[in-house]
């Protein structure tokens, strides 16, 4: 049976007005506010600074430890939307791993068990939690801890058996504890995943979710993505050379790579006659999905976007959607010479003359690239763009590339009745996934 | 409902490399478990190494020659599975790959980290860094046999394994792929060791397991409808479970959805197929239990397809190995239904039934 998949929540924390809701979120992104400054990298002293876009979590959440900070983000992102979707438990837990009761709701529906819908979690994300992994690796496996200098010996030597923290660490470095971590302070009970297809984890975890849904194996699932910057992160994309050292600009002539961030996000997903049932309000509907692989190159992208194209045309005729009824595109739009000349001829490749008429922005432009939160990031603000009938800019833009020739939305935010809207995502291993969606 | 079949099998284990090697060792036994001594900061420990490296060698593909083991191991088993299909993709777009993950490339992840603190940022090598991000061992994969359909890695513990099956399957319900591979694999590392000979847990493995499975026309014959081709079982029944608030539940609930999946009950039920020293439960009491993990080791993920593809075996075989048997109870004079399952014990349980 095939159901309608519809968005009844929606939250996130973003460099952008971080903890501050999906509203201010918005307008700040509309007014083309750019989040992304020069620093250093979050643990080592490298001696170097890189342009990043870094989320500073408020004194009054008081001192996060920084490995615990991918849960604080996802967990606040979880929270707005679950409560913007009106699903705010009787007994809500206030601690991890708490016992507490399931999540209650009125049994609206058929199929409600005793009053209990089954809620399932979708998270998609790149490198998780890898800072507990780094901290344990300079602790522990670094070549002075090691002994090889002589200073001391492994720290297993070390009469550290037995310690709760050091026995639980290697779970807290799993990307799946993430998940285990957001689903038991919710108190879900329904089909949980952990989703890592590099820089399309956060689509990937929507499509899978909304295919749940669709196919009615889930009353309702809580879908989106996280990640946060790491030395990791900084150093390895540096040494790939895809950093950039001046501006992020995206689809501009002299664009030189992209800066890197984080962020949180996540979206309700439920049918459409569910939603209905429970009086919830509804931002739009995920109309299709795609996920293809370039099956070219693990870092680079296939140079005429053959993946992502394939992706494009996959979600366009599982949604039975003629491409001329698209009349907005979030591109994935990381600003390295690579990616963004390769979706544009994606983009033309799928449209064709009508791609020039499709307006195409880049959110990255002012966030960095927040790895698995970016797919979750840019399906929202498709959905708000839906909602609010306007399109935010991509910002930095000042020379336009002859191979780059679409309408990018320079500098400026505009309004423009968005209908159906696709959100495009590619990574690293040439992964694309590419989601549509649409008004109500 | 689509039926679905398992078509092809690849593994690259401590006690063999490709299932006819593996088999042969089911049967007499034999153990891939030894001492190693292959991680300098650690003791002597007891693992299951993959010590045919050759094979694996031979069996992989230049592309991936300075890639991670992980991602050599999760390639070999992908063109095993796929040449015991009898079929090298002609459609690879609508070839989907499904990975479930563990740990991942651990050893490359320290020795960019290594390399970081010992030579400074940019003496650090890009691959170390790109084979640690998780997806790599599939998109490597990917990448090696030309799949250009979707490629899906998913991270947990054992669960990934059977989750895989259950995202798969319902790949090839919704028809967003004709075939779709699923591949596990796991290597040993330092970084993940050191935890667990904290915890007491050993021994742990590495390798890879590989599953081809599609949709099953009504003649019985897969879609594609190859002649020569055999099917091991069916896929009747895969379920999933996280209750974290009630974990004692859990693992009832996922066999419970998973028989009702597959219209069964636990009478239907011949042999169960899982971790050592677990239990399934009052209804399962009279049904055999056998498991890989004690001439395996563990490999999370990889050891529970191991544990699939075991299944797989037996039911096509026709055989249940006397070294595997964890718990004997009736013995069936055929093996037409087997319940394979994980259970981490705070929350999380799978189940996935073969059928003959």
């Amino acid at each position: 049976m095939k159901h309608n998949v519809v968005v009844t929540g929606l939250g996130l924390v973003t460099p952008l007005k971080p903890f501050k809701g999906v509203d201010v979120f918005w307008k700040a992104l509309c007014s083309g506010e750019d989040a992304v400054k020069r620093m250093p990298p979050p643990m080592l002293d490298l001696g170097k600074e890189w342009l990043t876009a870094r989320i500073d979590i408020p004194g009054k959440f008081g001192n996060i430890n920084p490995e615990d900070k991918i849960l604080f983000i996802a967990e606040e992102a979880m929270r707005m939307a679950m409560e913007d979707a009106g699903l705010k438990g009787e007994n809500p837990p206030t601690s991890p791993f708490a016992k507490g009761g399931l999540l209650k709701f009125p049994p609206l529906l058929k199929g409600g068990r005793g009053g209990f819908f089954k809620i399932g979690l979708s998270l998609g994300t790149v490198l998780g939690n890898v800072l507990f992994k780094e901290r344990r690796l300079m602790r522990e496996f670094s070549p002075l801890s090691r002994g090889d200098e002589g200073v001391c010996p492994p720290l297993w030597k070390r009469g550290v058996r037995g310690d709760f923290q050091k026995k639980n660490i290697n779970k807290k470095e799993s990307l799946s504890y993430i998940t285990s971590y957001l689903a038991s302070k919710f108190n879900l009970n329904g089909f949980c995943i952990t989703v890592s297809t590099a820089c399309a984890s956060g689509t990937d975890a929507i499509g899978i979710a909304s295919r749940k849904i669709a196919a009615g194996k889930a009353d309702i699932m809580i879908a989106g993505g996280a990640d946060v910057l790491s030395d990791f992160a900084i150093t390895g994309f540096h040494v790939l050379q895809a950093l950039t050292g001046e501006i992020v600009r995206p689809f501009d002539k002299n664009r030189s790579g992209l800066a890197l961030g984080e962020g949180a996000a996540f979206i309700v997903l439920e049918s459409e006659e569910h939603a209905a049932g429970r009086g919830a309000k509804i931002y739009g509907r995920i109309l299709g999905y795609a996920s293809r692989s370039d099956a070219h190159h693990l870092t680079g992208p296939h140079r005429e976007g053959r993946g992502l194209a394939d992706a494009m045309d996959q979600a366009l005729s599982g949604a039975k959607i003629d491409p001329h009824e698209v009349n907005y595109i979030n591109a994935h739009g990381t600003g390295t010479l690579y990616n963004d000349l390769m979706e544009t001829k994606a983009i033309k490749k799928v449209f064709g003359k009508t791609a020039y008429d499709i307006p195409v922005n880049s959110t990255k432009s002012m966030l960095g690239h927040s790895f698995g939160a970016a797919g979750a990031i840019e399906t929202i603000c498709c959905l708000l763009s839906i909602k609010n009938k306007r399109i935010h800019p991509t910002i930095n833009y000042s020379e336009k590339d002859p191979e780059c020739d679409l309408d990018y939305v320079p500098n400026a935010s505009r309004r423009h009745e968005v209908n159906i809207a696709m959100s495009l995502s590619s990574g690293f291993g040439g992964q694309n996934s590419v989601i549509i969606a649409g008004g109500v | 409902m689509n039926r679905i079949i398992i078509t092809g099998i690849g593994l690259i284990t401590p006690i063999g490399v490709g299932k006819e090697q593996f088999w042969q060792n089911v049967i007499s036994g034999a153990s891939g478990v030894g001492k190693t001594n292959r991680f300098p900061s650690l003791p002597e420990l007891l693992c299951g190494e993959i010590s045919d490296t050759d094979a694996v060698e031979d069996l992989s593909d230049r592309r991936l020659r300075r890639s991670a083991n992980i991602s050599k191991y999760a390639f070999a088993a992908a063109n095993l599975a796929i040449n015991d299909a009898w079929d090298k993709p002609a459609d690879n777009i609508n070839t989907a790959l499904i990975f479930g993950i563990t740990h991942g490339a651990l050893n490359y992840t320290q020795a960019f980290h290594s390399a970081l603190l010992r030579e400074g940022v940019d003496a650090a090598s890009p691959l170390f860094f790109s084979d640690s991000v998780l997806n790599a061992p599939a998109s490597n994969t990917s990448i090696c046999l030309g799949l250009g359909g979707s490629v899906h890695t998913l991270v947990d513990g054992s669960a990934a394994a059977l989750k895989a099956i259950m995202l798969a399957r319902r790949l090839l319900d919704g028809g967003s792929a004709d075939r779709v591979l699923i591949v596990c694999a796991e290597e040993l590392n330092e970084l993940s060791l050191s935890c667990y000979l904290q915890k007491g847990i050993s021994p742990l493995s590495e390798g890879s397991g590989a599953l081809l499975i599609e949709r099953e026309t009504t003649e019985g014959s897969p879609t594609r409808g190859n002649d020569n081709k055999i099917s091991y079982c069916r896929i009747s029944g895969t379920a999933s479970i996280f209750n974290p608030s009630y974990p004692a539940a859990a693992l009832t609930d996922a066999l419970t959805q998973c028989l009702e999946k597959a219209d069964m009950d636990a009478e239907n039920i011949d042999l169960i197929v899982a971790g050592r020293d677990m239990q399934a439960g009052p209804p399962f009491k009279g049904v055999s239990t056998v498991s890989i993990t004690h001439l395996t080791g563990d490999a999370f993920a990889a050891t529970a397809l191991w544990h699939v593809i075991l299944g797989s075996l037996i039911i096509k075989n026709g055989k249940i190995p006397e070294a595997v048997i964890t718990n004997k109870a009736s013995m069936p004079d055929q093996v037409r239904n087997v319940l394979v399952y994980t259970n981490d014990g705070q929350g999380i349980a799978s189940a996935v039934s073969l059928s003959i």
